[in-house]
């Protein structure tokens, strides 16, 4: 039995095709009078020679290899990794939205842009703000095009406000965005709750300052309780309030950031709104704005005249296009689909279910970690794995020790303010006997650190592939495959 | 598996440990999306299935997850009086 964990390369034989082609009844040209010659190859490229079926069951088996949210738990802190309602697959997959173009004039692609300007009007509506824009296609470019939001509405206000303020437990992104629109970033450290400091915030706050950027629940799972004062902190200098929307989870229908004074969101639809996370995408990092705002949005931007759905690229203050035609329009489909099926009572009990689910498996596991934050978490919480690094076991090999139960290992080792920190988001699609399975593994490997600390120092043990060498592979990494590897 | 350079050596052969304090040359993680380790040097107690290297009439303690990095990959211990003492040799790795 031929093993289907080969290289589609060394499955290959020559000579052997998948599809045969016609003979060719057009004489053949020779490339070397079309082409230069330093762009044709001396060798030929050594493309796998496979049949159909040699190719289907080499794909077929990578895909087995796979892991994600519909083969089992997948509790990656600010990931959100909930299920995704195959009900979005299917409305995605309709003809009139798969098989439109964006050059298609307007009136003949009516229906797509009226699902475009209601989920613009819903995004709105949960984050509180007065308009948004769908183009950013993840968190980070959401985060991006909100800076360079504020950066034009300073300097529409005659102000080169330099400096971007980012709480310690930020998620890296944060910062980078700030760097990349141009800014300074300052750290507001957290203090030993967990939440920002008020006091360091307001010693970091002045004239410079252009924005506060903050996601709340923090990264560590805690409400920021002092979010109306930190609001007024920062507007009192001039400043803008950025919200992280990576959040969003833990407040839908609950409260929105407009109402604790935020002038500008970013939402994760490959968080909150059940389209697919991972693999590089496709996303959606739509941004929500205040009405001082607006003018400042990219365009185009879509807008209602009369009964017609029309794109407005007029906008003299605009930032510009920050995307290719409209966003990532299969995506956005995915998550109009889920708010409709969900409505704003669904949205809320999605939110009551994923701070429960939190709470329930912080309760069950902090006896056998340490918990750095006693207080009751949102969707999300985090362990620290100190108490097992004195025992000679890092969260690292907790993490591995993970995926021989079955389960992908949470975040770990962020926030960077948690020493050996375990983050753990079980979000709401989740059964209890799920969470319950999770805990009884989670405190089965804390037994284990203490009396058979070997089986979880080397795990994995279940896995297709066991340990890697991972110094080996930043130092001498091989990233171009050779026929004689 | 760990340089020393004569600087360190010198100065850590006229510290008094107490109490069961040694040297502990420690791969720290930090990151998030992009895992990097870096290398501590500190004073500290033993952890269960520490392994300790002797060098030069030096002890010092690594544990079993440090271990794993040193492979192949050994990091030199300088010290010098204007920067105390310094781990030459960090790992960047699993950035996505
Ligand atoms: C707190 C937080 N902010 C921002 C982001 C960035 O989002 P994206 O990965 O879509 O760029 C993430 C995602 O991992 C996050 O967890």
């Amino acid at each position: 039995m031929v093993e289907y964990h080969q290289l589609i390369f060394e499955i290959s034989q020559s000579g052997r095709t998948g599809a045969d082609l016609p003979e060719s009844d057009v004489d053949p040209i020779e490339l070397d009078e079309k082409f230069p010659k330093h762009l044709l190859r001396d060798t030929p490229a050594e493309l796998p020679e496979v049949s159909e079926l040699q190719l289907v069951r080499h794909y077929t088996a990578l895909s087995h290899k796979n892991y994600g949210v519909d083969n089992g738990f997948y509790p990656l802190g600010s990931c959100t990794m909930k299920y995704n309602p195959k009900i979005n697959e299917d409305v995605a997959r309709l003809e009139g939205f798969s098989r439109i173009h964006p050059y298609q004039p307007a009136e003949t692609v009516q229906g797509a842009l009226q699902l475009l300007y209601e989920l613009q009007e819903d995004l709105a509506t949960i984050s509180g703000m007065d308009a948004v824009t769908l183009q950013p296609s993840a968190g980070a470019q959401g985060e991006w095009t909100g800076l360079m939001i504020a950066k034009n509405y300073h300097q529409q206000n005659g102000e080169n406000r330099s400096k971007v303020l980012v709480p310690d437990s930020a998620h890296g992104t944060n910062p980078a965005s700030a760097a990349v629109a141009g800014f300074d970033t300052v750290t507001i450290p957290s203090n030993k709750n967990g939440l920002v400091d008020l006091e360091a915030l307001k010693k970091r706050v002045d004239q410079d300052t252009a924005a506060l950027m903050l996601t709340n629940p923090n990264t560590l799972g805690l409400f920021e309780k002092d979010i109306v004062e930190i609001a007024e902190v920062v507007h009192e200098a001039g400043g803008l309030l950025y919200y992280d929307g990576a959040n969003a989870n833990a407040i839908l229908g609950k409260t929105t950031p407009g109402k604790m004074g935020f002038d500008i969101v970013h939402l994760n639809l490959h968080k909150t709104f059940t389209t697919p996370h991972g693999g590089g995408g496709p996303g959606a990092g739509p941004v929500g704005v205040t009405k001082e705002l607006i003018p400042f949005l990219p365009v185009p931007r879509i807008e209602r005249d009369g009964d017609n759905y029309i794109w407005n690229v007029d906008e003299p203050l605009s930032i510009g296009r920050v995307k290719g035609y409209y966003g990532n329009f299969g995506i956005l489909a995915r998550a109009y689909t889920y708010i409709r099926t969900m409505g704003p009572e669904g949205l809320r009990q999605v939110s009551e279910s994923a701070v429960l689910h939190a709470n329930y498996l912080k309760k069950r596991l902090e006896t056998h970690y340490e918990s750095p934050y006693a207080q009751f978490c949102k969707h999300e919480f985090v362990l620290s794995g100190a108490k097992q690094k004195k025992l000679g076991i890092r969260t690292m090999n907790i993490a591995k020790r993970l995926l021989d139960f079955g389960y992908h290992p949470p975040t770990i080792y962020f926030p960077l303010n948690v020493e050996e920190c375990i983050m753990i988001e079980p979000t709401e699609t989740e059964t209890k006997e799920t969470l319950d399975a999770f805990a009884d593994s989670m405190i089965q490997i804390a037994h284990e650190v203490e009396e058979d600390p070997d089986i979880v120092l080397d795990a994995p043990h279940t896995t297709v592939v066991g340990r890697l060498d991972e110094t080996k592979a930043a130092r001498k990494p091989v990233l171009r495959y050779t026929k004689s590897l | 598996m760990i340089h020393i350079t004569k600087e360190a050596q010198q100065k850590l052969s006229s510290i008094e440990w107490q109490d069961g304090e040694l040297p502990r040359l420690d791969a720290n993680v930090t990151g998030g999306c992009g895992l990097t380790i870096n290398y501590l040097f500190i004073f500290d107690q033993a952890r269960k299935n520490d392994t300790i290297y002797h060098s030069h009439g030096v002890s010092i303690r690594v544990d079993h997850f440090t271990k794993s990095y040193l492979e192949g990959n050994p990091p030199t211990i300088d010290y010098s009086d204007t920067d105390g003492f310094q781990v030459i040799n960090d790992v960047a790795f699993d950035s996505c």
